[in-house]
């Protein structure tokens, strides 16, 4: 062990990840722009022309295409708001107010894990039902008069993804709730602020990092979402991810299904640039803390 | 229900005999966790001089839609050649495209739809077929050889056809169904119980043929008035899914655009489902044997090709999967309720009306345009 290097050997931890990195992600990465910058020959499938054409980006400017950007990014925005209403009380009393309960009520947001998600979203399927649980408690509670029908609508599908990233909401927002000094609040209280402006003005502000890592984790990879708009939405609502799947999978056009995540792509780091930009230090403090 | 039924039963809620595991999203994951770990065989690939009679391997690799063969068919054919048969299945013609592209290695056999075969021999992925191999291939009746899909059938043999029509439950739908024009004029009646199969090209091809014009009509006018015919149906869909047996037997919908096996197999629990090949006319497709480029086993192949041939053999296949034979002389040993089943076997007049898909890039870009508005909407 003497003649080691002090500095050598740190760096040399790197290397599985950086290997697995740029064989894994980067290469494909790579590949995904060399298809979005060619063109297919009209006559033969799977005959592509490999340059630097711009047509499949023109492609995407279409309204069609646009239209469905736009639902994607509202459904993931509604997702990411759903999550943090539901994880910020919930994180919040795993925090400060579980006791004893604390690593119950967390191995409870670890369970789902050990199932796939493939099966948990087919659970969903029965609950949501015209003839389940869900529609027959309703029903029978006599808040609704007809058999529940959110099956295979948007409706369906936001429940869906909700569901399916709570728990990468719900982390972050405990570690940083967790972190928060409770004499900061104290004294907040002392000074002659009410419950609700404590809240507003210290406490939300201080775990900020954790609520923008939080809507990171879960908004990014909503816009990427597939299997639940595939199953709980009937593969009606249509989404980039599906989009994307059928490019590749049955119109046998790789140039424009690589050229339509590649644009995904390229918005998602605006928006992770606009979060650093306008939230400022405080939310490159967070992005450090996962990225 | 006695044990076999209710095996069946299980097996229309998840597994659908043609073309479907659970659902798209479903399919696309299990092909993915499903990578196979075949050993990487070199065997010689090219067909064996003709006219010699070559020796047979002891094995045989089917790349397969699921449970598209009666549960006997491949016990019977090891017993008689003494070859072990291994069978992996794929929930759609793209998801096999796609493996046998990447290099998947040691499939012999696969079964691609019509408009696959000539994807696949055109991207080199298929072996020529030695016909001195395959003497029941005069068996097969004309109508089905020789497509555009592959002239003179170099390289595909037909395994059984089809049509894409639709099912309906009459318990629940009180008019008689019988045309394209009465599956898109009945939908507000019915609407939220209609469901589409998961696939462009069927879809907008029903409006084709609704609005008087050809299965493969590539004219963007004509293909704009099919899609605003999709538009208008769009609401009234419950589901968008190639696997519908599930809710049209619970009732859940009543009327899906399908293949007419899947009907069939729908009728076994739900006596009351009719399946219609619209007036119009409809898309009829064949799937088919083929041999895979490199396959280790290409004599075992070639000798299941042929015993399968067999009218008995099509015939135990096709009381199965309700599919019917493309070979002469099956009839006999069939049920006369399925030989004589229109849904099974259409009627002369109505033949004359079906197509052949004829795919090319063109005609493929032109439907998925056409099916991303209708998704979109």
């Amino acid at each position: 062990m003497a003649s080691r290097s002090s500095v050598a050997e740190p760096r040399a931890l790197l290397l599985p990840a950086w290997g697995w990195y740029s064989v894994f992600f980067v290469a494909p990465l790579l590949i995904m722009v060399a298809y979005s910058f060619a063109i297919n020959d009209p006559d033969r499938f799977f005959t592509v022309t490999f340059g630097f054409y711009t047509d499949q980006f023109q492609r995407v400017w279409d309204p069609l295409y646009l239209e469905i950007y736009k639902n994607t990014f509202l459904m993931a925005l509604s997702g990411t708001f759903g999550c943090l209403l539901i994880g910020y009380p919930f994180a919040y009393f795993l925090a400060t107010r579980a006791g004893r309960y604390k690593t119950f009520l967390f191995f409870l947001v670890i369970v789902p894990f050990w199932t796939s998600l493939l099966i948990r979203t087919y659970a969903w399927l029965l609950l949501l039902s015209e003839n389940g649980p869900l529609s027959g408690a309703l029903q029978s509670m006599g808040l609704i008069a007809n058999p529940l029908n959110i099956l295979y609508t948007p409706i369906s599908v936001w429940i869906g993804i909700v569901y399916d990233y709570l728990p990468l909401m719900v982390f972050p927002l405990y570690v940083a709730i967790e972190r928060m000094d409770p004499r900061l609040k104290e004294a907040s209280r002392d000074l002659g602020a009410g419950r609700g402006a404590t809240f507003w003005k210290v406490t939300v502000p201080l775990t900020m990092p954790g609520i923008i890592t939080g809507c990171l984790l879960t908004f990014i990879p909503m816009t990427g979402e597939y299997v639940v708009p595939e199953i709980l939405g009937g593969a009606k609502s249509y989404l980039v991810g599906n989009l994307v799947a059928n490019e590749f999978r049955t119109a046998i056009d790789w140039p424009f299904g690589a050229a339509l995540s590649m644009s995904l792509v390229a918005m998602m780091l605006v928006v992770i640039f606009v979060y650093l930009r306008f939230l400022g230090r405080r939310s490159e403090e967070s992005l450090g803390s996962f990225l | 229900m006695s044990d076999d039924r209710w095996i069946e039963h299980l097996n229309s809620l998840e597994v659908s005999r043609r073309r479907l595991l659970a659902g798209a999203a479903a399919a696309g994951f299990l092909a993915a966790c499903s990578r196979e770990l075949r050993p990487n065989d070199t065997g010689t690939s090219g067909a064996a001089t003709p006219g010699a009679t070559p020796e047979l391997e002891d094995q045989l690799s089917i790349y397969n839609w699921a449970d598209y063969v009666h549960p006997k068919t491949y016990g019977q054919f090891e017993k008689e050649f003494d070859i072990k048969i291994t069978e992996d299945n794929y929930p759609s013609n793209e998801d096999a495209l796609a493996k046998l592209q990447a290099g998947a290695k040691g499939y012999d056999l696969v079964v691609p739809t019509g408009y696959m075969v000539e994807i696949m021999r055109e991207q080199g992925l298929l072996m020529e077929l030695d016909h001195s191999q395959i003497p029941n291939f005069s068996l097969i009746e004309d109508r089905f050889l020789d497509t555009a899909a592959d002239p003179g059938n170099r390289y595909s043999v037909p395994k059984d056809f089809g049509t894409t029509g639709y099912g309906y439950r009459s318990k629940f739908v009180k008019e008689e169904m019988s045309s394209w024009e009465d599956f898109f004029r009945l939908a507000p009646k019915y609407s939220g119980r209609y469901t589409v199969l998961d696939s462009s090209p069927e879809v907008v091809g029903s409006a084709l043929k609704m609005l008087g014009y050809s299965y493969n009509s590539v004219e963007p006018k004509e293909i704009e008035e099919a899609t605003k015919e999709l538009l208008k149906l769009k609401p009234h869909v419950r589901k968008i899914t190639s696997s519908m047996r599930e809710i049209m037997i619970t009732g859940e919908a009543y009327v899906s655009l399908t293949w007419n096996g899947e009907i069939g197999y729908v009728a076994l629990d739900a006596a009351d489902a009719r399946y219609v090949v619209p007036s119009e006319g409809t898309e009829v497709w064949t799937d088919n044997w083929c041999i895979v480029a490199g396959a280790p086993h290409p004599a075992a192949a070639h000798a299941f090709i042929n015993w399968h041939l067999q009218p008995k053999i099509q015939a135990q296949d096709t009381s199965y999967h309700y599919y019917g034979s493309c070979v002469e002389g099956e009839e006999e040993f069939l049920k006369p309720a399925i030989a004589n089943d229109p849904a099974v076997y259409p009627a002369g007049d109505v033949l004359e009306k079906l197509e052949f898909a004829a795919a090319n890039p063109e005609w493929l870009r032109l439907r998925n345009e056409a099916w991303t508005k209708f998704k979109a909407a």
